[in-house]
Formats: C-alpha cells, sequence, structure tokens
C-alpha cells in the first residue's frame, strides 16, 4: 500500500468530519448524515464482493441483522460492551456468510441466481428471527438505556455515532485500498472478468470468492451492530430485503470496481441526499411520490452512464487538475 | 530433468458428453524440451484434450501424469501451480484490466515477494514485446495484442508445460512467421515445453518437431510433420474416406 493511495480517503474523512459542525449539530441533520454514512460504509464494504468479485451480492441485511441481534443480545442479556459484541457480530455473519457461500460457490451459482440464493438468505433469517422468540420475536427489545456511556457506546444524541461510522467508513477504505493493491485484490478482478481463464492462472476460484465474501460479511455484520446501536433496538425487519438492494443499487450507480473505492461513497452521498430531500420536500404531498423521483434519478443515470459514475469522477477530476496546473504554469 | 525426458503421460484417455465419444483411449507422450504439434479436423477432440489435461474436465477412464505424478481430475489451479498453463481457442481475455494486471496475475502463481513479482512481470512483457502497452486495458487491444497478453499471462505462471489452443487462428501470415519466431524462443530460452493445437498447417509445420493426429476422438497417427504429411490415415482423414475408395 503507498501513501499516495490513501490521500483520497484522507481528504474524505476531513471533509465529513466537518459536516455536523456545519449543520451546528442539530440532531435531525445529524441523524441524516448519519444515516447517509451508514450507507456509503455499507457500500464500500459491498466493493469487495460486488466490485472487485463481482458477485451481485444481496445478502446484505442478512449481516446487519445478525450483526446487530448478536450485539444487542449479548449486551441485553450478559450486559457485554459493544467493543467485543460489535466483532463478534461480524464473526457470527461470516459463519453464515460461510454457510451460504461455501454451498453456491461449490455448484458455481452465478449472476442472477448467486443474487436470488443470497437475498432469500434475507427472507429466512427474518422469518427465523420472528419466530425465534428466545433471541428475536415480533415485538421490538429495547437495548439498555445506559446512556453517555463510552463503555456501552450508548449516547443521547447522534453526533457520537457519526463519528463511529465515519471511522467505520476510513477503515473500510483502507481495507479497499489495501486489498487492491495485493495479490487476493489481483486474483478477485481476474474472477470477475473470467473465471476459467483465471483458474489456469493458479487463482483458486472457490476459495477467493469465499475469501471476499468472508471480508465483506465481517465488516458489514461490524456495522450492523453500530445500527443496532444507532436504533437502539432490535427487530426481524433489521433483516430488510430493501436495505439489500440499497446497497447494490447504489453500489452499481456508483460503478463499483478496482476504480471505484472513492466513487462509492461520493455517489451515495449524492444520491441518498437527493433521496432525504425529496422525501422531505414531497412525502407530505403524494406519500411514495419520491420513491418515483428517486427511481427515475437512478434509471437517467444508469442510461447516461452504464457503467457507473466512477470513470465521471476521474475524468472530472482529471480536468479540475489540469485546468489548475495549467493556470499554475501561466503564471510561472 | 534432461532433454527428452518424458514429462506428460497421457494414458488411455477416454470422454464421453452423453453418447458421444470425445475421446477414445487416446495416448500421448510429452518429452521434455520438444515443441509438440496436434492436429486433425473440427471435432477431433484436441480443445477436449487440453480441457481434460489442465483439469476442465475430468475424464471418464485413463490417467493423465505429469513428472511422474498422477494429476488426473485435478482443479485447474492446482494443475497451474504443478506447472502446466495454456491458453484457449476462444480467447478468455480480462477485458477489464491492463495489459501489466493481467500478466501480474499470472505472475503470482509461484512467486509472493511483491518485488519479485514485478520483476517477473516486467521480464515477462519485455520477452513478448508488450512493455509499451502496459497501461492499455485489454478491451482497447486489437486480436494480435489480446493473443500476445494471454500468452504472457500464462507464461508469468513459470510454467515447464504449455498448451497453445490454436494460438495462430486469425493471424496473417507475416503475423504467424512472427509468432513462430517467438514461440521457438519461448521453447529455447524460457525452456518451457510447448503442446500446441493448430488449424494453421504452416504454423504446426513449420514449428513442431514431432505430431499428433486425432480423428473422431482416436489418435490415427504420430511422428515428424514429414511422416504424418505423407500418411494415408491422415490423408483419409482429411480429404475424406470417398477419395481414398
Amino acid at each position: 500500500m503507498r501513501v499516495r493511495d490513501l490521500k483520497p480517503i484522507g481528504v474524505i474523512v476531513v471533509i465529513l468530519a466537518f459536516l455536523p459542525a456545519i449543520v451546528r449539530f442539530n440532531n435531525y441533520y445529524v441523524l441524516l448524515l448519519t444515516w447517509i454514512l451508514y450507507y456509503s460504509t455499507l457500500v464500500s464494504a459491498w466493493n469487495i464482493i460486488g466490485g472487485f468479485a463481482g458477485q451481485l451480492d444481496l445478502a446484505a441485511a442478512s449481516y446487519i441483522g445478525l450483526g446487530a441481534y448478536t450485539m444487542g443480545t449479548l449486551m441485553i442479556r450478559y450486559g457485554l460492551t459493544p467493543w467485543i459484541g460489535i466483532p463478534a457480530g461480524g464473526l457470527v455473519a461470516v459463519a453464515f456468510a460461510v454457510l451460504v457461500g461455501y454451498p453456491t460457490f461449490r455448484f458455481g451459482l452465478r449472476e442472477a441466481w448467486y443474487a436470488l440464493a443470497t437475498i432469500s438468505s434475507v427472507v429466512v433469517l427474518q422469518k427465523l428471527f420472528l419466530v425465534w422468540e428466545s433471541v428475536g420475536g415480533p415485538e421490538e427489545r429495547y437495548l439498555p438505556p445506559y446512556y453517555g456511556s463510552i463503555y456501552y457506546l450508548r449516547f443521547r444524541g447522534y453526533t457520537p455515532y457519526y463519528y463511529i461510522l465515519l471511522a467505520t467508513l476510513a477503515l473500510t477504505l483502507i481495507l479497499n485500498v489495501k486489498i487492491r493493491r495485493s495479490k487476493m485484490g489481483y486474483y478477485l478482478l481476474a474472477i470477475k472478468e473470467n473465471e476459467e481463464a483465471a483458474e489456469i492462472l493458479g487463482v483458486d476460484v472457490r476459495k477467493y470468492k469465499l475469501k471476499a465474501l468472508m471480508t465483506y460479511a465481517f465488516v458489514t455484520g461490524c456495522i450492523g451492530g453500530i445500527f443496532a446501536l444507532i436504533s437502539g433496538y432490535l427487530h426481524p425487519h433489521h433483516f430488510g430485503t430493501w436495505t439489500s438492494l440499497q446497497v447494490a443499487i447504489l453500489g452499481i450507480v456508483g460503478g463499483a470496481g478496482a476504480g471505484a473505492i472513492f466513487s462509492l461513497p461520493v455517489t451515495t452521498f449524492i444520491i441518498y441526499s437527493i433521496s432525504e430531500v425529496l422525501r422531505s420536500t414531497l412525502g407530505g404531498w403524494i406519500p411514495g411520490i419520491h420513491l418515483i423521483f428517486y427511481g427515475v434519478i437512478l434509471m437517467v443515470v444508469v442510461l447516461l452512464k452504464p457503467e457507473g459514475l466512477a470513470e465521471t469522477y476521474s475524468e472530472f477530476y482529471g480536468r479540475i487538475k489540469g485546468a489548475l496546473t495549467k493556470k499554475a504554469g501561466g503564471m510561472v | 530433468m534432461a532433454r527428452g525426458e518424458l514429462l506428460l503421460e497421457v494414458k488411455g484417455v477416454t470422454k464421453r458428453f452423453g453418447g458421444i465419444v470425445a475421446l477414445d483411449n487416446v495416448d500421448v507422450e510429452v518429452h521434455e524440451g520438444e515443441i509438440l504439434g496436434m492436429i486433425g479436423p473440427n471435432g477431433a477432440g484436441k480443445t477436449t484434450l487440453f480441457n481434460v489435461v489442465t483439469g476442465y474436465y475430468a475424464p471418464d477412464s485413463g490417467r493423465v501424469i505429469f513428472q511422474g505424478k498422477d494429476i488426473t481430475g485435478r482443479p485447474p489451479h492446482e494443475i497451474a501451480k504443478l506447472g502446466i498453463s495454456r491458453t484457449f481457442q476462444i480467447v478468455k481475455p480480462f477485458l477489464g484490466l491492463t495489459v501489466e494486471d493481467a500478466v501480474r496475475v499470472g505472475a503470482y502463481n509461484r512467486l509472493t515477494d511483491e518485488a519479485e513479482v514485478e520483476r517477473r512481470v516486467n521480464e515477462i512483457l519485455e520477452f513478448i514485446g508488450l512493455d509499451k502497452l502496459r497501461d492499455r486495458l485489454c478491451r482497447d487491444l486489437n486480436i494480435v495484442q489480446i493473443k500476445q497478453t494471454a500468452l504472457a499471462r500464462a507464461l508469468a505462471t513459470g510454467p515447464k508445460l504449455l498448451l497453445l489452443d490454436e494460438a495462430a487462428a486469425g493471424l496473417n501470415p507475416g503475423e504467424v512467421d512472427e509468432l513462430i519466431n517467438l514461440l521457438r524462443r519461448v521453447n529455447k530460452e524460457m525452456g518451457v515445453t510447448l503442446w500446441v493445437v493448430e488449424h494453421v498447417m504452416r504454423f504446426v509445420m513449420g514449428l513442431s518437431e514431432r505430431i499428433v493426429v486425432l480423428h473422431y476422438g482416436e489418435k490415427i497417427a504420430e511422428g515428424t510433420p514429414e511422416e504424418v504429411a505423407h500418411d494415408p490415415k491422415v490423408i483419409e482423414a482429411y480429404l475424406g474416406a470417398e477419395v481414398a475408395i
């Protein structure tokens, strides 16, 4: 990993760190920003399986839910700190990922079939937790209120969670860069391009797909634990297919892949903000109409930029940089 | 291992697809350091045999022995680790990767140290003559360059045996000559044993020291290019039985 690869992460993190101050720590706006950051982090984690390895994974909500229930149950039942509960949730998500991923990769499920297999895992888990009364059940299970405790990571406002997610986003982006520049990254890209060709170059396709899936599941499971802290309760609807779809849609629109590491959080930020503005302005007019506009925006982006927005940013960045150096050169 | 020693042995390999016998009790021996050609009309089973040797198909019966080790039915990535690589008749390029990155995927087969990987990639790119195109995406290459990249990434794995499936298809005569020269250098300078399947006779006759002929899944002849070209069975297979009668 080279220092110059990490510079953009630094820039993104510094800009995001100032946003709560810009909205003067208004709790509503900070919550909004927190959700945007939540999705940015999820999409960045998804890039490892969806962007590098090219697998259309729709199981994000499975890992989120498992992470949330693991962290939450350990806290409610045993008073365990989320500092342990969150990574424990990540590990449970990894175990589940292996359970689903091993057979799907073993039998070569790809593309639409892989997508269906993974999204059905979300539905199965939701029903399972609905009937599993001792852990889940149809009623909300509230986390104990220990407010203001760093040990329990429970806070009344949303600002601390915003910064927890920001740190998670930074780590997820560093992980992306690290994988991209390693043997695993090159292998995953080769798998995405052509599995058969990759195999005879020495790539153990199943092993590396599973490695990518496990990495992504761990990060997503951890984010699930943080999600439960923010929402403050556990409920089977945390296994939501909409979340899974949202993550994949934002990933695809952002141009998931090797060149999209920084495009993904930026795209998520823009698209999710637009969706929230539409919801707050139009939602009161006709319920649900904001989703229609949201859908139209996504369609336009996909029609104009079927390869995603990643290249658009780098072109834009290149043009700005070109203009700046030209100007600087002229002055000398 | 000295030149001429047995490197790969295909023993009595049979492969059926439903009722069709694609390979019928085929025996082939490949010796260290040689260039072996394989010809045969369309559907003779040449690609199927390559797929059996490289682990894409498991044979219904028979063995594949590489350097004295039974590799029958092992998956392709393990076979690559043991030292066999190949190119494909229908090229399978990594369209979204740069030439350099495609070659790098192959280089990780034997190397773990990043500096060594880098060195190997540079070596191969220079050897094949792709160093000027290293940052070009594979999707922006022409067919000759795509085939060169396929050869480069296979060589980057550090193979002892390289299987080339119709490497000369679609090339003009000048390009075929260049490829022959390049493959001779791969054979001599890198010490890679070659087994080539080809329809372009000028290529296979000019390059190979020994040729195996397949017809309807059976090996019908074997020998020097000279011997094979005059073998009545081979003439019959290529021209059709009616002509011979």
